[in-house]
């Protein structure tokens, strides 16, 4: 019998609720997504935390990887390398990090290792999975564990090369096709633009 | 019946005679530490009729496939390939960031400048078993 005063009701709520959000947000300063900003706790080849905040000033090239990776990974670090060689002392700069998918195996002893063949300046990071599963989502990143005929296991990983500004904001990816040359020059282009 | 038999083993005898395959610059780059993981490259150049590479195997690994890195849904894949067409008259380069032998369980650490033997098996021409030397892990061609 009262269904109609009923669903009169509800609708005047949701018309209310609705102005409500209106106005309250209609007013909302317009500075950049907050999203832009993808904040991550993981821990260096040493042990220290780090946050985003902790390379507040300088550029960040973030990329993703696991040791056992026997042909992708070696060619990605090399590719860094070479841009960043190409940039010539804008290099400078940029703080290329790597951070591991495969943290069960990715100890920061093994991670220390294993950078330190392609120079020393990329920082390496690795964190619990948890850590690791909120650093890859939050910058779109993907991977998976897939096992091996051996009985072992590779890691299917994107492998786009992320940049952040020295404010901590996201910037863009990069694929990682790019030739070092084509990279450097896009690098130095965006970082000249910025200042 | 008979000429239908006599004319396939003709054909496959002749495919057998005209495979001319050869293996050269083959190499893998080094371990890390406890690493049991290498990736290994060559090039495969064949003056015969075409050919196709099922099998690669080594004493110094559990594991040698033949795989190719590929970009799926935005991951880098490496996908195993079960056969490796050998063009007729043509080459196969099995590169950094292309086709690879993916080497898992490396039965000892490979150390630059170690050779060891892998034997790569082809449909037509059959086992031939290389040295392949061991590169740096920021090689991209063979040393």
């Amino acid at each position: 019998m009262d269904t109609p005063w009923k669903k009169l009701l509800i609708a005047l709520v949701f018309a209310v609720a609705g102005i409500v959000t209106y106005v309250g947000t209609r007013d909302l300063p317009r500075g950049p997504p907050v999203a832009a900003r993808k904040d991550f706790t993981l821990r260096d080849t040493a042990g220290a935390t780090v946050t985003l905040d902790s390379f507040k000033g300088r550029w960040v090239l973030m990329f993703f990887g696991f040791t056992s990776c026997p042909d992708i990974c070696p060619n990605a670090l090399l590719n860094v390398g070479q841009t960043l060689e190409a940039m010539g002392p804008a290099a400078k700069e940029i703080q290329p990090v790597f951070i591991t998918v495969d943290p069960a195996r990715d100890t920061a002893s093994v991670l220390k290792d294993y950078l330190a063949n392609f120079g020393d300046n990329i920082i390496g990071l690795t964190g619990t999975p948890e850590e690791i599963k909120t650093v890859t989502t939050r910058y779109q990143a993907s991977f998976r564990k897939r096992h091996t005929d051996d009985g072992s296991y590779t890691m299917d990983h994107s492998t786009a090369f992320e940049l952040i500004s020295p404010d901590g904001i996201y910037v863009r990816a990069f694929r990682p096709d790019e030739t070092p040359l084509e990279f450097a020059k896009t690098l130095l282009t965006i970082m000249s633009e910025a200042k | 019946m008979r000429p239908v038999v006599i004319a396939l083993a003709a054909l496959f005898s002749a495919g057998a005679a005209q495979a001319e395959v050869s293996v050269s610059n083959a190499w893998v780059r080094e371990t890390i530490g406890a690493g049991k993981t290498s990736a290994g490259y060559a090039r495969i150049v064949n003056t015969g009729a075409a050919d196709r590479l099922v099998s690669v195997s080594t004493p110094a690994a559990g594991m040698a496939d033949v795989h190719q890195s590929v970009e799926q849904g935005g991951m880098m894949r490496m996908l195993p390939v079960k056969v490796l067409e050998i063009p007729a008259k043509g080459e196969m380069l099995l590169k950094p960031g292309g086709y690879h032998i993916m080497i898992m369980n490396a039965q000892k650490p490979f150390k630059v400048g170690d050779v060891m033997e892998f034997t790569f098996t082809f449909e037509h021409a059959g086992k031939i078993t290389v040295p392949v030397k061991v590169a740096p892990i920021t090689a991209t061609a063979a040393p």
